[in-house]
């Protein structure tokens, strides 16, 4: 079998997971290759023998605070986000609706902070 | 044993055995560590979906790359060892080495006005409730099915104590109808081909249009959105029409493969570690090693294991 060689103990990570979440407390984040990587999407299309590359970075500020959210963009430039795991945008900004729609309570007190500022 | 899948629809035995199994798993502990076996899903499910698996010595990983359970090949046959080992332990909890997952063929459904979807029987008191936050119909409605972890922003899995949510017919008044269903398997004949590079949300391929990302959501990913709530996170196996959906996913695989001659998986062996956990003969991204909870693999199961599933379970008919 092939393996991930930075393979965990999934049997400490499932105790560990459990644990923390009987605690009251959230778990996870992305892991893996993903870990710690930039708020970038890259394309990458190969046409008529040619190797296009298309980097997108993301700033997205709500209420005068930053977004931090992991966005992909697809080559049909349909926007991809791991929170609405099966959905596709037609842009980020209605990604960032979604988001104010579904989380509400998370903008709510970004608008207070940033009234309060 | 080998078990027959059924249309929940159609078999009300597998119905009712299947509300009662999971309401079962839902206090079935298997170590005192553990969430209860039902949640243990959820985890695994949340889990490999904030693994991503790009790989490679310069990885440039976006959220359209492949994650250890989709947007990319492995999608099929992680999700079949997902429902053989829920079946495995519904089978357990019920005592019951014959019972099979059942399916809903949500193309059937798909074939009414949209204003009718949301209301067809697959969502009545009889099976699966409706609509709400929480729903308060059905069987698993806010006093008999409780949500412990929900997915949310950034990839973290966080602490709830509330009812199911669903949103049916908001953020997509459809469901996939059958000749979408029928396209997807005959796409590309006689050439078909189970998937191809850049292997994740971009490529052509059955996986990736069964998955649904071609000019999505489409299919799998389109039953997602129309159920909305809960069906719509990283968590969503929280709500048990998760399995349904994804029972009928796997028989429509199962129908191509049938209808095809078993094309070959892809990629195959021979191809570079930058596909990792996606490859014929990598190890899929498990859980726990732990036999109580993976009495048949122990975590430890490849794609190249999971294309011919006939000694564990067969569907009562792939007519798609």
């Amino acid at each position: 079998l092939s393996e991930h060689p930075t393979h965990e103990n999934d049997n400490d990570a499932l105790s560990e997971m459990y644990m923390k979440i009987k605690m009251g407390q959230p778990v996870g984040g992305h892991t893996g290759e993903h870990q710690g990587h930039s708020l970038e999407s890259v394309r990458k299309v190969t046409y008529k023998s040619h190797q296009i590359v298309v980097k997108t970075l993301y700033e997205i500020h709500v209420d005068g605070k930053p977004l931090v959210e992991h966005i992909d963009v697809g080559n049909n430039g349909s926007v991809h986000s791991h929170t609405f795991p099966n959905y596709s945008f037609p842009s980020t900004i209605d990604f960032v609706k979604k988001l104010i729609d579904k989380y509400p309570d998370s903008f709510q007190s970004r608008e207070h902070n940033h009234i309060g500022t | 044993m080998v078990t027959i899948r059924k249309n929940i629809l159609s078999d009300e035995d597998s119905r009712n055995k299947y509300i009662n199994g999971v309401k079962l798993l839902k206090n079935d502990f298997l170590r005192p560590d553990w969430p209860n076996t039902y949640d243990i899903f959820v985890y695994w499910h949340h889990r490999a979906m904030m693994f991503f698996t790009p790989g490679g010595p310069n990885p440039t990983p976006g959220q359209g790359d492949r994650n250890a359970a989709h947007n990319g090949p492995a999608f099929l046959p992680w999700h079949r060892w997902m429902l053989i080992l829920l079946e495995n332990h519904l089978q357990r909890v019920m005592s019951d080495p014959n019972f099979g997952l059942p399916y809903w063929d949500w193309s059937v459904d798909g074939e009414l006005p949209p204003p009718q979807q949301p209301l067809a029987p697959i969502w009545s008191n009889d099976y699966l409730g409706g609509s709400g936050s929480p729903v308060t119909n059905g069987p698993f409605n806010e006093g008999s099915w409780k949500v412990n972890v929900v997915g949310i922003q950034g990839g973290v899995l966080s602490p709830v104590n509330r009812g199911l949510s669903r949103e049916l017919g908001v953020d997509s008044q459809r469901l996939p109808t059958k000749a979408e269903v029928r396209a997807a398997v005959n796409r590309g004949e006689p050439n078909v081909q189970y998937d191809s590079e850049p292997w994740n949300v971009n490529s052509t391929g059955f996986r990736n249009e069964l998955e649904g990302w071609i000019n999505g959501p489409q299919l799998h990913n389109l039953v997602h959105v129309f159920v909305g709530g809960d069906m719509g996170a990283s968590s969503s196996p929280n709500d048990p029409a998760f399995y349904l959906n994804h029972c009928n996913v796997d028989r429509i695989w199962a129908a191509w493969q049938q209808r095809h001659g078993n094309p070959p998986y892809l990629p195959g062996g021979n191809t570079p570690d930058e596909l990792l956990y996606h490859r014929l003969n990598d190890r899929l991204r498990p859980i726990t090693t732990n036999q109580l909870f993976d009495p048949l693999y122990r975590g430890n199961v490849t794609p190249v294991q999971l294309l011919d599933t006939s000694a564990l379970y067969v569907y009562e008919t792939l007519t798609i």
